[in-house]
């Protein structure tokens, strides 16, 4: 590696980005280490990081316009790869979502969102100074809309959720009128409650009312929501140290090593500790916009707004979940929470972040 | 008017600065979301901490009731009577076996390795369905070594198949004191209803001693907390708890040798018989027949057995000591002979003819002896059972005095004995009659009363105490079981202080030494070395019985037999009285099992160990009723 390669890495982001994964690891060991049947976690995610880093080198070593440039390919692929998963994936937990290939399991859906972001990118880049119009609103939603509806099919309704941020931000960025967006706005307004009607399961219900009214099912859907505030609360100011949190290592808070990794974080280290990890993610994700605002030109802003939307309300998502102001949905914490492909996507999203930021004016 | 150009870079401007607004909005807002969650940790973390702290506490925090070991309980040597053991079950691994086929299969091979049938190895499987999967399904509870064995050799086969441990009363003489010490079980619904302290699954004493003296035998459950996981498993290291508090142990004063000769001179007869220290009340050997293992009781009692042994016609879970109340018969003659001598109504030269019946209100009363006893004085009639002579003297006393003299003595009301269930029998009288059958009295069951046949009804109990009291020369010490602590004895407690003049003494003891050692009804009690005194009570079952020897009647139609006295003669140590149902003849049935339980209690090799125990003097205060357990402080 040349230094000019060197220097052209942004290594602030990967900074932040090793921070918060490092405090998923110790989490990680903190609530597995020793408890039967969850061994050898922290060890994989670790391992996983590993691929991760790479990914996000080389992701920031290339420019990031050979990477939109690629955009309609990777696109292509992802929604191949989408659809094969309904077909030759795993059925894991009534979900086909995974590739399983021996030990190896990949989960096309997370990688889909770096495509998307990519294609978005090589859309409205290209339609500088146009307003947005509704055939380009269609493009948008017909973007989004392909992987989303082959997700939904798996089903991972989780998954499709941190999908809409793209889309929104899309719309938002792309220059689409104030009264257009009231005209979605409204229509959204309306499609709700028949949305409600038909297009929700009844547990999907359940778990909306239960945030709503959290004493509604304590031993039911309402369980995981109290479990994780306890886990949180409990830990107080100092939290109850490594490998001490109650909640986690004794199985009451459920996931506790994915979708509620924050909670048996919180309960570990406490406020101190939980609120430190939030302010480096808020520092994370305000440094993917800072990183659009200076950006060279139209495209860097876009896929650097677009990345930080897409952690940044995957990670409001499930910080919501786990505070129980939002309903349970099956949203991973980004670089935090246990799992390979999720890591490895976001990496490689940091990477093209790092990269549109090391090309950056620099005043 | 702005050229093309120009108006394009004024809308790339504005296009900028609406992205630059946009740009600005979005980060507000999602700088705005995370710093409500900051806020929401916050809350929940700091404000609230404590109370979350505590729910999480409230998780994983399990009281687990420790179950006290039971007091032992000992005989008047420290002798075990009842005991705690260790007994195996075998229990199946419910993590293990999950799989139905697998169920099925397992059940299928254990069946005959247990000797229980599928269906009810399936049942008591299934009777864990809705318990946590951690908690093993115990199928069979105190297997022998043989099972073990049959299951050890087919153990690869069948891992699913484990044997536990778990502590279970034992009483090493069974049947012999079945009654009297009584057995234990798992609460009932109704007493857990009653007592907040117990819980589900505590062992309580059900009857005799162990029901009787429960407060003590039982002692205190600790508690322990335990840390659980979500799905309640405990998981090993135990938190502060408070260590359990055991049962005190039992002393009694039982003589537990006197006791298996007592039950085994019963062999397959019914009845009951008491064997009691005059001087203080304190029973040493007293049976119930048929008697039942109550061993079995510590096991699961499975419902045939109840039906097994609740539909038995010999009524084994009939406590006859204490519930079972009997006609009296002959017996009753002492008590009439008292009444008469104290009442003055008649004394030892007073002479009644018999000639084997007499008439009475238009009405022939029979004498046992059909040939009749000629003339005969008090002592004869005592001796030689004359019912004449008590119809007479019975009339001349009239029903009013015969039973004040056995109200005196303490029939007609329980003796306070320290087993629960006891009944006070009835005394016969015109108000008795009134009040119980709304009728008045008819002056010929005065006649059958003084030889004890009619509506009176006494306990062996009771009978043993108008033995006592002539062995005590009138006062009634309260009969009693336990004693304060081992080779301890507490005041004797005084039931009834009877009161018998120097010369009713006199009489009545000649005639009971007489009927032992003359040419009496019990002379098969006769013990070489020993002066026995008895009377001897047979109770007509079948009326037609006259001029029919009952003892070759066949057995539901035999007359009941008793046997009631005291050893010996100077210095009384020992009152008796035996009943056995349908038994025959008093003498012939029930004198010898007197005489073989005397022989053994008045045996050279036996006598140093009973005077092992020394009667203490009265203390000033009374003493704890049990001393405290040998595990407690």
């Amino acid at each position: 590696m040349d230094r000019t390669l060197g220097r052209s890495i942004d290594w602030g982001t990967l900074a932040l980005a090793l921070l918060l994964a490092g405090a998923g690891i110790v989490t990680l060991y903190g609530s597995t280490a020793g408890v039967p049947g969850r061994s050898g976690l922290p060890q994989a995610q670790a391992m996983w990081l590993a691929i991760g880093v790479a990914a996000f080198l080389l992701a920031a070593a290339v420019d990031y316009h050979i990477w939109t440039d690629l955009a309609p390919l990777l696109y292509g692929l992802s929604v191949a790869s989408l659809a094969a998963v309904l077909f030759v994936g795993s059925r894991i937990a009534n979900t086909r979502a995974w590739f399983v290939i021996g030990s190896v399991r990949f989960q096309p859906s997370e990688a889909g969102k770096l495509a998307v972001v990519l294609m978005l990118g090589w859309l409205l880049s290209r339609r500088k100074g146009e307003k947005l119009g509704l055939s380009g609103l269609l493009m948008l939603g017909f973007i989004v809309g392909v992987p989303v509806a082959l997700i939904a099919l798996e089903p991972d309704m989780g998954t499709c959720l941190t999908y809409v941020p793209l889309f929104a931000a899309g719309v938002l960025l792309g220059g689409v009128r104030l009264r257009t967006l009231a005209i979605l706005g409204l229509a959204a307004a309306l499609a709700a409650p028949i949305a409600w009607q038909y297009g929700l399961k009844s547990y999907q219900k359940e778990r909306i009312l239960t945030v709503l009214q959290p004493q509604r099912d304590p031993e039911g859907v309402g369980y995981q929501v109290r479990q994780s505030r306890i886990a949180i609360g409990s830990g107080e100011l100092w939290g109850k140290g490594l490998r001490a949190g109650t909640q986690s290592r004794l199985q009451f808070l459920p996931h506790h090593h994915t979708d509620f990794i924050f909670s048996a974080l919180a309960e570990q280290w406490g406020f101190v500790g939980s609120a430190s990890v939030l302010v480096i993610y808020t520092a994370l994700i305000m440094w993917a916009f800072q990183t659009g605002r200076k950006a060279r030109d139209r495209l860097g802003l876009l896929l650097a707004v677009l990345i930080g939307s897409l952690l940044g309300f995957q990670a409001l998502i499930n910080l919501g979940m786990a505070l129980g102001a939002l309903p349970t949905i099956g949203v991973p914490l980004p670089l935090l929470s246990y799992g390979g492909s999720s890591i490895v996507a976001t990496m490689g999203a940091l990477g093209v972040l790092a990269s549109v930021r090391s090309r950056r004016f620099v005043n | 008017m702005l050229d093309y150009r120009e108006r394009k870079e004024l809308r790339d401007y504005l296009d900028e600065q609406r992205l630059n607004r946009r740009l600005l909005f979005v980060r507000v807002l999602f700088f705005l979301m995370f710093a409500a969650c900051l806020g929401g940790l916050y809350y929940l973390q700091v404000q609230e901490g404590e109370r979350y702290a505590a729910l999480a506490d409230s998780n994983r925090l399990r009281k687990v009731r420790i179950r006290p070991l039971r007091g032992n309980i000992f005989d008047r040597l420290n002798r075990p009577i009842a005991a705690n053991r260790t007994s195996l079950d075998v229990v199946l691994d419910r993590e293990k076996l999950r799989d139905p086929v697998r169920i099925s299969y397992v059940i299928q091979q254990l069946a005959p390795l247990l000797g229980m049938t599928e269906p009810t190895l399936r049942g008591r499987f299934d009777r864990y369905r809705s318990r946590p999967p951690f908690e093993p399904a115990i199928i069979k509870e105190d297997v022998d070594i043989g099972e073990i064995a049959r299951l050890e050799a087919r153990r690869y086969e069948i891992p699913e198949v484990l044997v536990t441990t778990e502590g279970r009363r034992y009483y090493p003489d069974g049947p012999a004191l079945a009654h009297v010490v009584g057995y234990v079980g798992e609460a009932s619904e109704g007493q857990l209803a009653v007592d907040p302290t117990m819980e589900m699954g505590d062992i309580i004493g059900k009857t005799g001693l162990e029901l009787a003296y429960d407060g003590t035998l039982r002692g205190h459950p600790g508690q322990q907390l335990v840390e659980v996981n979500s799905v309640g498993r405990p998981l090993g290291h135990s938190l502060v708890g408070q260590k359990p508090r055991p049962g005190n142990d039992l002393h009694l004063t039982l003589d537990i040798d006197l006791q298996r000769k007592l039950f085994a001179c019963f062999g397959e007869e019914s009845g009951a018989a008491v064997f009691m220290d005059p001087r203080n009340g304190e029973i040493l050997a007293m049976a119930s027949l048929p008697a039942f293992d109550p061993n079995r009781f510590a096991s699961r009692f499975s419902p045939g057995d109840w039906k097994m042994i609740g539909a038995d016609p010999a009524l084994p879970l009939l406590n006859r000591l204490v519930s079972g109340t009997f006609s009296p018969g002959s017996t009753f003659k002492l008590l009439v002979a008292i009444a008469a001598l104290e009442e003055g109504i008649a004394d030892e030269s007073t002479v009644v003819h018999c000639g084997g019946g007499a008439w009475f209100y238009g009405r022939r009363f029979g004498c046992w002896k059909k040939g009749g006893h000629g003339a005969v004085d008090l002592h004869r009639a005592i001796v030689e059972s004359c019912n004449v002579y008590f119809y007479t003297i019975g009339q001349r006393l009239g029903i009013e005095r015969i039973a004040k003299h056995a109200s005196a003595m303490g029939f007609g009301a329980p003796t306070g004995i320290d087993l629960p269930g006891e009944k006070g029998g009835i005394v016969p009288s015109p108000e008795w009659k009134l009040a119980a059958r709304g009728e008045p009295w008819y002056a010929g069951e005065t006649i059958s009363v003084s030889i004890g046949q009619g509506p009176m009804l006494v306990t062996a109990l009771q009978m043993a105490n108008m033995a006592a009291s002539v062995a005590n020369g009138g006062p009634i010490y309260k009969p009693r079981l336990a004693r304060p602590g081992p080779g301890m004895t507490a005041p004797a407690e005084l039931l009834h202080d009877v009161k018998l003049s120097v010369h009713t003494l006199a009489v009545i003891r000649r005639a009971m030494w007489g009927v032992v050692n003359e040419w009496g009804t019990g002379t098969r009690a006769r013990l070489p070395g020993v002066e026995v005194l008895g009377k001897t009570g047979t109770v007509q079952v079948f009326k037609a019985s006259a001029g029919v020897d009952s003892d070759k009647l066949d057995k539901p139609m035999r007359d009941h037999a008793w046997f009631v006295g005291y050893a010996p003669r100077e210095n009384p140590e020992i009152a008796f009285a035996v009943f056995v149902e349908h038994g025959g003849h008093g003498g012939s049935i029930s004198a010898p099992i007197v005489h073989d339980v005397l022989e053994l209690y008045f045996s050279h090799d036996r006598k140093p160990g009973l005077e092992l125990t020394p009667v203490l003097p009265p203390p000033q205060e009374t003493p704890p009723l049990v001393a405290r357990g040998p595990d407690s402080r």
